[in-house]
């Protein structure tokens, strides 16, 4: 049970790391997110089934297309959105979203797939110590996802790029004054965060299976996004432990169905009570 | 009638009433069938209309207002109520989780609300299938509930026509209702609140009882257009509540313009007729069964979101901007070709 929580909690921050980079960026929430999670889990396999190479080119070859897809979607819808209100442009990705969800529909008629069986790579359980057993890919996904996320703090915090895209999201104009390409600072906020979306649609899909349905991990992503604060990337920990633990300890001991809700009753709660996240900033909302 | 002020409209709402009149006796049951299932849909939308388009919250929950619609009608209706009362009991139940929600809604703003409104329409969802599998029949957990005839007292609603006309009544009613609330100090609060806050605030508004008040009317509105809708499918299931559905009506909103009351007709008939003209375009260039089953639902998933961003990014005041410069252009006619370059901003 430690281990499902422990797998759980880092998909949950992950893709929780994904919204908080492009939201502090161009303050956008990017609802076309969970669908791009699970295309890329779709396409990824589709690639590597298709070209029989080694399946674990799946990570590099998923995070590749990501960041080439994130930055197109950011010159092709995005950057025209700017000027027009903030709410227009998250409109348009769940347009996106839709039109994503189509397309699987098409090309995969929307079946599930379990890429790690049919690819045939090994995903049993190693013991790291006793009564702690963790699927392969779990294992690499916790470990990812905090290397990641340690990744991201330091690139934010001491390279010259990570502080650009600080000041750009602090202050687009004075940082396009001071001589800031603040749309490719952009582009690229939002190339890495579909970068990682899709390398973590390939581990997940390695890790448990593919369908149309894993959209809903992405949504619940999106409220551990905000649990930990939209623009803050150290509460995102924190978040996924306490939305992942109580949804695996509801799904044990009290009711399955209610524990796709839970996420989604800490949502609520937490707007209620403390809107701007654990360690969010809390200027970024005000009240009525 | 204040609101048919100009000889233009008068002639254009009689020409339209006898229109309506006359369709039932011309048009065949399917066809019919589609007129009312648009006409709910353009209930659904002007309500949310109000909450959206006037007061600027934008909420994704009206696909959960239209499911609490339909089951509170069917819990009601259980006790053997006549229909009228369990539309008008739903209704008010609407305007009571209205305020539950909104009140919330209160502390938050922006996107913030669209967050709370998602996790409203998840929690609903959950109640609805716990309240469905809550029956002893195992069968109907999985299928939803069988409705009661729609009985109006004098008049049992069982046919195509019957409801044609009791509908459009209703949808007669409500846009009178919405018409005359866009012209009162509630709706131009509504704007202002949604056109910037804090100065609608500096003018005198007090924003929480106005953002309440817009909860509170929409929702009674959507609870009354999700009543009407499981009597008039005779059904009510939970799968029908997604959160598709709540972007469907965004869209109308969206596509139709927003803050317009003839823009939501627009939006709704352009997003509830859509998947009808796609299987038509289907039929008519004669596409084999197979891709129909293949292609028919996504195109039309993908066909949706293509539009909705084309007239996010391309025509952001939606359908009522294209007709309001149809119009401009026809009215200034001989010198409207600069007019319109120059109106076109």
């Amino acid at each position: 049970m430690l281990a499902d929580i422990l797998v759980l909690l880092s998909i949950y921050a992950l893709l929780g790391a994904g919204y908080v980079i492009v939201y502090r960026s161009s303050r956008v929430l990017n609802f076309a997110y969970p669908e791009i999670f699970m295309v890329s889990a779709y396409l990824g396999f589709a690639i590597v089934a298709t070209v029989q190479i080694d399946p674990h080119a799946i990570f590099p070859v998923g995070f590749v297309i990501g960041v080439v897809a994130g930055i197109l979607i950011y010159l092709f819808l995005m950057a025209p959105m700017a000027g027009q209100p903030v709410f227009a442009a998250v409109l348009v990705t769940i347009g996106l979203g839709i039109i994503l969800r189509g397309l699987v529909y098409i090309e995969f008629t929307g079946q599930s797939i379990f890429p790690g069986s049919e690819l045939g790579v090994d995903n049993s359980t190693v013991d790291i110590f006793e009564g702690l057993s963790i699927t392969r890919y779990g294992l690499v996904m916790v470990v990812a996802s905090l290397a990641i996320i340690a990744g991201l703090l330091l690139f934010f915090r001491y390279s010259r790029l990570g502080m650009q895209m600080r000041a750009a999201s602090f202050d687009p104009k004075l940082a396009a004054y001071r001589g800031m390409n603040i749309h490719l600072l952009f582009a690229i906020a939002w190339g890495m965060s579909l970068g990682i979306g899709a390398f973590a649609g390939g581990l997940y899909g390695m890790n448990y299976q593919i369908g149309i349905a894993i959209s809903l991990v992405g949504i619940k992503a999106l409220v551990v996004a905000l649990v930990g604060g939209m623009d803050s990337l150290t509460g995102l920990v924190p978040a996924a432990l306490i939305v992942a633990a109580m949804e695996i300890l509801v799904q044990r001991f009290i009711d399955p169905a209610l524990s796709e809700v839970i996420p989604f009753i800490v949502l609520v709660v937490i707007l209620l009570i403390r809107p701007w996240g654990l360690l969010g900033t809390k200027e970024m909302i005000d009240r009525v | 009638m204040a609101l048919f002020d100009t000889p233009y409209r008068k002639a254009g709402m009689a020409l339209l009433l006898g229109v309506g009149l006359i369709l039932p006796l011309v048009a065949g049951n399917q066809l019919l069938h589609i007129f009312n299932l648009t006409m709910l849909v353009i209930v659904g939308a002007l309500a949310l209309n109000l909450l959206t388009g006037f007061a600027g919250q934008l909420s994704l929950g009206h696909a959960a207002f239209l499911g609490v619609g339909g089951y509170v009608s069917h819990f009601v209706s259980q006790a053997g109520i006549p229909f009228p009362l369990v539309v008008l009991a739903a209704t008010a139940f609407g305007g009571a989780l209205g305020f539950l929600v909104g009140a919330p809604a209160l502390r938050l703003r922006g996107l913030y609300i669209v967050l709370a409104t998602v996790g409203f329409h998840y929690i609903v969802l959950y109640l609805i299938h716990v309240y469905q599998s809550s029956g002893e029949d195992s069968i109907l957990a999985l299928t939803g509930f069988l409705m009661p005839e729609a009985d109006l007292g004098f008049v049992v609603l069982d046919s195509a026509v019957r409801w044609f006309y009791f509908l459009g009544g209703v949808l007669i009613l409500t846009t009178a209702f919405c018409l005359n609330l866009a012209r009162t100090r509630v709706a131009r609060a509504w704007i202002a609140l949604r056109e910037r806050d804090i100065t609608a605030a500096a003018l005198g508004i007090n924003l929480a009882v106005y953002k309440l008040k817009a909860f509170v009317v929409s929702s009674a509105l959507a609870c009354m257009a999700g009543s009407l809708l499981v009597y008039y499918l005779g059904s009510v299931s939970a799968e029908y509540y997604t959160l598709d559905l709540a972007v469907s009506y965004l869209a109308m909103v969206v596509i139709g313009g927003y803050g317009s009351i003839f823009g939501s007709y627009l939006g709704a008939c352009f997003i509830a007729l859509m998947p009808f003209f796609i299987t038509w375009l289907f039929e008519f260039f004669e596409a084999s069964p197979r891709t129909q089953v293949q292609l028919l639902v996504p195109s039309q998933v993908i066909v949706f979101g293509l539009v909705m961003i084309g007239f996010l990014i391309f025509e952001p005041r939606g359908l009522i901007g294209i007709w309001r410069r149809i119009r401009v252009y026809f009215e200034l006619w001989p010198l409207s070709r600069s007019i319109l370059a120059v109106r076109r901003d």
